[in-house]
C-alpha cells in the first residue's frame, strides 16, 4: 500500500496540538487533514484509501469517545489512535473495549506516535481489501438466479444434491447443472471456497442446524 | 381595812406589788419589789423605782406607762428590771387604776411579774422549732428532687455535694456519702476529670454559673456523656445559701457529636483532597497541551534538519510554533498565579470581638475536647474593621486550631489558649497565646510559607492562606515564641474603617 494513496485524519480541539501533529506526519511524507470538531471531520466525505485517525479523548460537544461509537459500525476500516492529556484509565478501558488500534498519553514520543500510524495504515489497507473482496462477493452472489441462489444456500449448508432435489422438487440432475453454474459465477475453485464464500456472506450454515 | 392590814396582804403576796398616785409617782412597793431589787423604800419611793429599769428599756418604758396614765385603761409592758445583785431581768409589769366613788382615778397598783425563764424556755422552744423545720425543709426538698424526671443535686456553697435525688443515686449505685467524694473515687472519667475539675473549681470560687460536659460512671462501670449545669442560689445579702445542679445525660447527641465531626473531617479531607486533584487535572490540562506542542514540534524540527530530508523553511515554521507554545504555558502560569493571589473581596464592616466570639462558639467542643482552658479579652468599644468576615474568621479559627494541636501534647502546664483584641493606634490587633511546643527560632521566617508545616500532619496550607487573606485586607500577620513562658503568639492587625473615638460616640 503506497502511502501516497492513504490519509491521516487529526481531530482535537487544541492548537498547539493539532499544528504540531500536521507537521509531523506531513513532514513524513503522508497526507493528513486536521479538524478542530468531531462535526467537521463527519462533515467531511468517507475516503475509500487506507488511513487512520488521530483523535483526542475530551473533545467539546461530541468527544472522542462518542465519535468512535458514531463510526465504528461503519468504518472498520480506519483505526483510531487515541491522545488523551492523563492517564484516564476508565476513558483508555471504553476506547480499547471499542477496539482502539493505540491509546498515547500526551505529550508523547513521535517515534511511537509514527510507528502506530503506520500500523494504523496497514491494517486499514487490509481491512479495505477485505471490505472490497466481500463487496466483489456479494455482487456475484447478487447476480446468481433465483434458483441458483436456493442451490447454493443448501449445498454450502451440507445438503447432498439428492436432498437438494427433494427440498427444491427437481432432480438430482438438474441440481448439479444448477451448482456447476454456480461455482462458475461465484469465481469457486473448489466445493470448499464456495463453503467458504457461503460463511462470509453470512448464509453459511451454522455447524448445529 | 386599815393600812396595817393592807400593808401586811401586800407584803405578803407572791410578787413585786405597788401602788402608784394618779400622777405614777410611787406612793408605795411591798416587802418584796425592795428585797428583789435591793432598793429600800424610800430610794425607790417617789419616782426612784425607776433606776431598777435596765436604761435601754427606761424610755420606753415611761412613755408607756404616760401614755397608761393618760387613757385611764389597765396595761401590761415587759421590760428588764435589776435585781439585787445587779443582774438584769425580764419583767411583766401590769398595772391597772383604781376608781373613788365619784368615778376619778384615785390611784394606780400593779404588779411585776418575773417572765425571765418562761421567755427563756420559750426561746429555747422557737429555736428547737425552727431547727426542726429547717431539717424539715431539707427533707422536702429532696423529696421534691427526688421526685423530678432528671438528675438533680445540691451543693453547699463550698462546692460540697449535699443532697442529689434517687436518680443520680440509682445511675450511679452510689449512696450520698460516696458521691460526695466525686471527685476522687472515678465518678468522673480520669480524662475528663482534670477539666472537669478546673471549671468546676472556678466556678465555686467566683461564684458564676457553670456549664461543661463530661463522662459519668454508671452503677455498671460504663461511662457515659452528661451535660452538667450548676447555678448558685443567693439570700437578699447576695450570700450564695447553695447550688442547684443539673445534669443531662447526652450520650446519644455526644456520639451523633463524634459521627458528625469525624463525617465533616472526613468532607474537610475530601473536599481538600478533590480541590486540589481538581486544581491539579486543571493545570496539568492547561500546560500540558502547549507542552505537547513544544515536545512534537522540537521533534518535528529535528527530523527537518536531519541530513537527508533537510527543510529549513519547515524547521523555521516549526520553531515559530514552539515559541508561541511556550509563551501560552507561560500565560497559564501567570493566569493561575492571578487567580490565586487577586481574589475578590467580600467587603462588609466586621466587629472582630463577635466574629471571634463566634469562631470561638464553633470550636467549643473540639477545645474541650482538647482538654484546652479558654480565656478570652476582648477590648470593649473596638471600632469594626472593613472586610470579608468569613475569611477573618477563618484566619481566626486557624490560628485557634493551631494553638490546640501545639497543646495536644502538653500535660505538665495547663493548656490555656487566650484570645484577645485591642486597639492599637489606627488598627485593631487579634491575638492567639498558647501555650504549646512554641516555635523555633529558624523556622519563625518560614511559618507562613506555604507547604511549609512543623506538625507531622500539616498540610502546611492553613498559615499561608491566612497570611494572604490578611494582606488582602492591608494587615500584618505574625508570630513570636512567648517570652515569660513556654509556648507562643500569633497576632494580626488590621486597619480599622473608623476612628474609635467617633465610633464609640455612636455605640453610647
Amino acid at each position: 500500500m503506497s502511502q501516497q494513496t492513504s490519509i491521516v485524519f487529526i481531530v482535537d480541539d487544541d492548537i498547539s496540538v493539532r499544528e504540531s501533529l500536521e507537521a509531523l506526519i506531513r513532514h513524513e511524507g503522508l497526507n493528513v487533514e486536521a479538524f478542530e470538531s468531531a462535526e467537521a471531520f463527519l462533515a467531511r466525505p468517507r475516503p475509500v484509501i487506507p488511513g487512520c485517525l488521530i483523535l483526542d479523548v475530551f473533545l467539546p460537544q461530541l468527544s472522542g469517545l462518542d465519535l468512535q461509537q458514531h463510526i465504528a459500525a461503519d468504518r472498520t476500516s480506519m483505526p483510531i489512535i487515541f491522545l488523551t492529556g492523563h492517564g484516564d484509565v476508565p476513558s483508555t478501558v471504553r476506547a480499547m473495549k471499542a477496539g482502539a488500534a493505540e491509546f498515547l498519553t500526551k505529550p508523547f514520543d513521535d517515534e511511537v506516535l509514527l510507528a502506530a500510524i503506520r500500523n494504523a495504515i496497514a491494517r486499514s489497507g487490509v481491512a479495505l481489501d477485505e471490505e472490497a473482496e466481500l463487496r466483489a462477493l456479494r455482487e456475484r452472489f447478487v447476480s446468481l438466479s433465483r434458483r441458483e441462489r436456493e442451490v447454493m444456500t443448501l449445498v454450502v449448508r451440507g445438503l447432498l444434491n439428492k436432498q437438494v432435489g427433494g427440498k427444491l422438487g427437481i432432480t438430482e440432475i438438474t441440481v448439479k447443472a444448477h451448482r456447476g453454474r454456480v461455482m462458475e459465477k461465484m469465481h469457486a475453485k473448489t466445493f470448499a471456497d464456495l463453503v467458504n464464500m457461503g460463511l462470509r456472506l453470512s448464509i453459511a450454515p451454522d455447524a448445529r442446524t | 381595812m386599815e393600812i396595817g392590814l393592807i400593808t401586811s396582804l401586800a407584803d405578803a403576796l407572791p410578787g413585786l406589788v405597788w401602788v402608784a398616785l394618779p400622777d405614777g409617782r410611787a406612793e408605795f412597793l411591798n416587802r418584796r419589789w425592795c428585797d428583789y431589787t435591793g432598793l429600800s423604800p424610800q430610794e425607790a419611793s417617789g419616782m426612784g423605782w425607776q433606776s431598777a429599769v435596765h436604761p435601754d428599756d427606761r424610755l420606753s418604758w415611761l412613755e408607756y406607762w404616760d401614755g397608761l396614765l393618760a387613757s385611764r385603761n389597765p396595761g401590761e409592758v415587759e421590760a428588764r428590771l435589776r435585781r439585787h445583785d445587779g443582774q438584769y431581768r425580764r419583767f411583766l409589769f401590769s398595772a391597772a387604776p383604781i376608781a373613788n366613788a365619784s368615778g376619778e382615778i384615785a390611784r394606780w397598783c400593779g404588779i411585776n411579774t418575773e417572765i425571765e425563764e418562761k421567755l427563756a424556755a420559750q426561746e429555747e422552744l422557737y429555736a428547737r422549732i425552727r431547727s426542726d423545720e429547717t431539717l424539715r425543709e431539707s427533707d422536702i426538698r429532696t423529696r421534691a428532687i427526688d421526685g423530678i424526671p432528671g438528675f438533680i443535686g445540691i451543693l453547699a456553697p463550698d462546692g460540697s455535694v449535699e443532697a442529689v435525688n434517687r436518680r443520680i443515686k440509682e445511675y450511679t449505685g452510689q449512696s450520698l456519702e460516696e458521691l460526695k467524694n466525686w471527685g476522687t473515687n472515678g465518678t468522673i472519667h480520669e480524662v475528663d476529670l482534670p477539666h472537669t475539675a478546673e471549671v468546676f473549681g472556678q466556678s465555686i470560687a467566683l461564684g458564676i454559673p457553670h456549664a461543661m460536659e463530661f463522662r459519668l460512671r454508671r452503677h455498671d462501670g460504663e461511662y457515659r456523656w452528661f451535660d452538667d449545669r450548676g447555678v448558685p442560689m443567693r439570700d437578699d445579702n447576695g450570700n450564695i445559701v447553695c447550688w442547684y445542679v443539673l445534669l443531662t445525660e447526652i450520650e446519644i447527641r455526644k456520639r451523633n457529636e463524634a459521627e458528625l465531626s469525624r463525617a465533616r473531617a472526613e468532607l474537610a479531607h475530601v473536599a481538600r483532597v478533590s480541590t486540589i486533584n481538581m486544581l491539579t487535572a486543571a493545570i496539568a490540562h492547561e500546560v500540558n497541551q502547549p507542552l505537547t506542542g513544544i515536545v512534537t514540534n522540537a521533534n518535528t524540527c529535528l527530523r527537518m534538519l536531519a541530513s537527508d530530508r533537510l527543510d529549513l523553511d519547515g524547521a523555521r515554521a516549526t520553531a515559530q510554533r514552539t515559541l508561541r507554545d511556550a509563551d501560552r504555558a507561560s500565560a497559564v502560569v501567570q493566569r493561575l498565579r492571578a487567580m490565586f493571589t487577586h481574589k475578590e473581596l467580600t467587603t462588609e464592616t466586621v466587629a472582630l470581638n463577635e466574629a471571634a466570639r463566634e469562631v470561638l462558639a464553633l470550636s467549643a467542643s473540639e477545645l474541650q475536647r482538647g482538654r484546652v482552658v479558654l480565656q478570652t479579652d476582648f477590648a470593649s468599644g473596638l471600632p469594626p474593621v472593613v472586610g470579608d468576615r468569613v475569611q477573618l474568621q477563618q484566619v481566626i479559627m486557624n490560628f485557634v486550631v493551631n494553638a490546640a494541636d501545639a497543646m495536644r501534647d502538653v500535660d505538665d502546664r495547663p493548656r490555656s489558649l487566650s484570645i484577645a483584641t485591642t486597639l492599637d493606634g489606627p488598627e485593631v490587633l487579634l491575638s492567639v497565646r498558647d501555650a504549646g511546643i512554641g516555635i523555633a527560632p529558624e523556622s519563625a521566617g518560614k511559618l507562613f510559607e506555604a507547604f511549609y508545616s512543623t506538625k507531622g500532619h500539616g498540610m502546611g496550607v492553613g498559615l499561608s492562606v491566612s497570611r494572604s487573606i490578611i494582606q488582602s485586607h492591608g494587615g500584618r500577620i505574625w508570630a513570636v515564641a512567648n517570652d515569660d513562658c513556654p509556648g507562643s503568639t500569633f497576632s494580626f492587625a488590621i486597619p480599622c474603617c473608623s476612628p474609635p473615638a467617633a465610633s464609640q460616640a455612636s455605640e453610647g
